[in-house]
């Protein structure tokens, strides 16, 4: 059997691969490769590395499928992979993760004292990120800056749904104590 | 509508995957609090995804997977790129101690107001294993027998909740 569907479920092209067909994980790569892009650039990944990343954690994800809950969102499969990968890789090169925070939303640039309030804002979110605690960090970034639902974070970071919503909350309470 | 509901969408209106209903957008002017989360939930919204060609991504992928070829280091897949993930790293070092502020909180982070990248250390969260240390560390119930202290997956939201605050403060 030969499965080339888009419409199909994770799960269903994870168990079409399991049983040879090359499509399924095709298929796969192409529904998740810029999501789990746009995450290894967040994380520092520069455009020339991203390929060999991607397919890094790709291959990986395939060939280590026997690690993954089938119950678990195999999108959060890929991000624990690429998680370890950019991990490994920056272990090696010093240790960093990049942040980005944007300027604000329709920031008046002939307007000094809204730029001005949207770096302090700014500043103080800077701040506030510093008091999370990692594992708080790591879930506020993966559902706000990545998108991913509870599920997927959990599986991500290899914890409960439950943990990650609390983790969420509380950074977010954090985070508000920050603002004027 | 409550304050949790709005919440929760949040992390989806900030990436323009749905917008506002009137009930919620009038929520939103009214209560200070979710106005106040909204600020923070924007600003970390999702950038743009990178072009990426996945057609050859897969096809690659699929290639290597054919091949059944062991998972490998990438630097010794392709060594050259040691050399330009070297530069890259000083390139970094470079830029965050361009921004870098003094550490607070016994921390370092350098952010800057744009959305150009900056860097926090590395986050080698124990995750799960974070927690369950804890969990182990706590006093099992009297009435409870051995082998009965619980998993993270076994708690309640609300003991979650407790356990975390305890946790974090
Ligand atoms: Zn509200």
């Amino acid at each position: 059997m030969t499965v080339a569907s888009d419409d199909l479920t994770d799960s269903q092209l994870v168990a079409a691969w399991r049983g040879g067909d090359e499509a399924a994980a095709a298929a796969l790569v192409r529904r998740h490769a810029k999501v789990l892009g746009r995450y290894l650039l967040s994380r520092g990944a520069t455009s020339s590395d991203l390929d060999d990343l991607l397919q890094e954690t790709f291959f990986r994800a395939f060939r280590g499928l026997d690690g993954w809950r089938e119950d678990a969102p195999f999108r959060g499969w890929l991000f624990r992979i690429a998680a370890n990968l950019v991990r490994d890789r920056f272990r090696r090169g010093g240790g960093r993760v990049f942040l980005e925070i944007a300027d604000g939303d329709q920031v008046d640039e002939a307007d000094p004292a809204a730029e001005l309030e949207a770096d302090e804002v700014a500043e103080r979110l800077r701040e506030g990120m510093v008091t999370l605690s990692p594992m708080q960090r790591e879930v506020f970034l993966l559902r706000v800056e990545q998108g991913l639902d509870y599920q997927e974070i959990a599986a991500a970071l290899e914890t409960t749904a439950g943990a990650a919503r609390v983790h969420y909350h509380h950074a977010v309470k954090r985070l508000k104590e920050r603002l004027p | 509508m409550t304050d949790q509901h709005l919440s929760e969408r949040m992390p989806g209106v900030a990436a323009g995957e749905s917008a506002w209903s009137e009930l919620e957008a009038a929520h939103l002017e009214a209560c200070r609090e979710c106005a106040t989360e909204w600020r923070v939930v924007r600003r970390f919204a999702p950038v743009a995804e990178p072009a990426i060609d996945t057609e050859r991504l897969a096809a690659q992928v699929v290639s290597r997977l054919r091949q059944g070829g062991e998972v490998v280091s990438l630097e010794s897949r392709r060594p050259w790129r040691r050399v330009i993930w070297g530069l890259a790293a000083a390139a970094s070092v470079a830029l965050a101690v361009a921004v870098w502020r003094p550490w607070i909180g016994g921390t370092e982070v350098a952010v800057a107001p744009t959305r150009e990248p900056t860097m926090l250390p590395e986050l080698d969260a124990l995750f799960e294993a974070e927690l369950e240390v804890v969990l182990a560390t706590l006093e099992p119930k009297p009435v409870e027998p051995i082998g009965s202290v619980p998993r993270i997956g076994d708690l309640t939201d609300d003991e979650l909740e407790l356990l975390l605050q305890d946790v974090e403060g």
